[in-house]
């Protein structure tokens, strides 16, 4: 009567432990996929910052000046209080400037004057609402004076 | 006294089964849930960057020839220097078309090769020396280098970008 006791407490036991480890597995498992969800979601917003980049960069290639980069960036702002001009712009989920976009780009306008054209230097900084670190920076740059090009 | 405790024991072994079941069971479905989720993001990231980027560089690796827009913005044509060929990127059932042929043939998909899907495709100048490129993936604004830019029938995007 006591062994059949002592082995129906060891049973409940041994059943407890189970419980506890497969709870513990679950749970990680569970913090495993939610993750794959966050990445799988930054991989995008990284994705749409590669092509909003591209997009910013041809818009600064394409401008001869500050004022005609400004021009075509529809909704964009002048940052003040800064060492060097700088835009900031922000883009919707469709890739293209919006008054509320999720994104917010920041464009800098280095202008180094040269005796047959001027070359300006362009940081672009991507970030986006929600995310603290910035998603993309990348550096381009471009020759303005006409008589630079072939 | 004795069969009461058997059946309870009975009853309590059934229950922890039961519920190793249901928890393996949602699991599978969760995992079995995210994994598509995080296979659909990865196709619709690789199409994203396959279609924009595929054109915006093809335009900008234009040097030798000129770039036009014909057909109204739906065809993007690409000189390949003066040898008389071109590079034709246009929409045909629902994908987006590379042909590269003599300038003088009429565009025809069996003879080029898809690049990606899209229902939408137009070429559109938004501002001078900037190409506005939108397709069902997004929208990528392009430089054209001047001296390679032959206008056409784009039409003009609002003003800016």
């Amino acid at each position: 009567m006591k062994n059949k006791h002592a082995h129906v407490t060891a049973f409940y036991l041994e059943t407890l432990l189970m419980i506890l480890v497969f709870v513990a597995v679950i749970l990680m498992l569970t913090q495993v996929f939610g993750q794959s969800r966050k990445l799988s979601a930054e991989a995008g917003y990284l994705s749409d910052a590669a092509t909003i980049s591209e997009s910013v960069s041809a818009a600064v290639r394409a401008s001869s000046g500050e004022d005609e980069l400004f021009a075509a960036l529809n909704w964009a702002e002048e940052k003040s209080g800064t060492d060097v001009p700088t835009i900031e712009v922000r883009f919707g989920e469709d890739l293209t400037p919006a008054v509320d976009g999720p994104y917010h780009v920041t464009i800098t306008w280095e202008r180094t004057e040269g005796a047959r054209g001027d070359y300006v230097e362009s940081e672009i900084t991507i970030t986006r609402v929600g995310i603290d670190e910035p998603l993309l920076t990348t550096h381009t740059g471009t020759y303005t004076g006409k008589e630079v090009r072939p | 006294m004795s069969k009461n405790n058997r059946s309870l024991l009975g009853i309590y072994t059934i229950g922890i089964a039961a519920l190793f079941l249901l928890g393996f069971l949602l699991l599978v479905v969760f995992g079995a849930g995210s994994y598509q989720d995080s296979v659909g993001a990865r196709e619709s990231h690789s199409a994203q960057r396959v279609l924009l980027s595929y054109i915006s560089t093809s335009v900008q690796q234009t040097e030798l020839g000129h770039v036009r827009v014909e057909d109204a913005g739906q065809m993007l044509v690409l000189e390949d220097g003066d040898t008389g060929y071109v590079t034709r990127i246009y929409l045909a059932d629902g994908r987006l078309i590379e042909e590269y042929r003599r300038d003088n043939t009429t565009p025809d998909p069996s003879q080029g090769r898809a690049i990606g899907k899209t229902k939408t495709f137009t070429v559109q100048t938004a501002a001078d020396d900037l190409l506005k490129v939108t397709t069902d993936e997004g929208i990528v604004f392009v430089y054209v280098e001047p001296s390679t830019w032959d206008g056409g029938q784009s039409g003009a995007a609002e003003g800016g970008m």
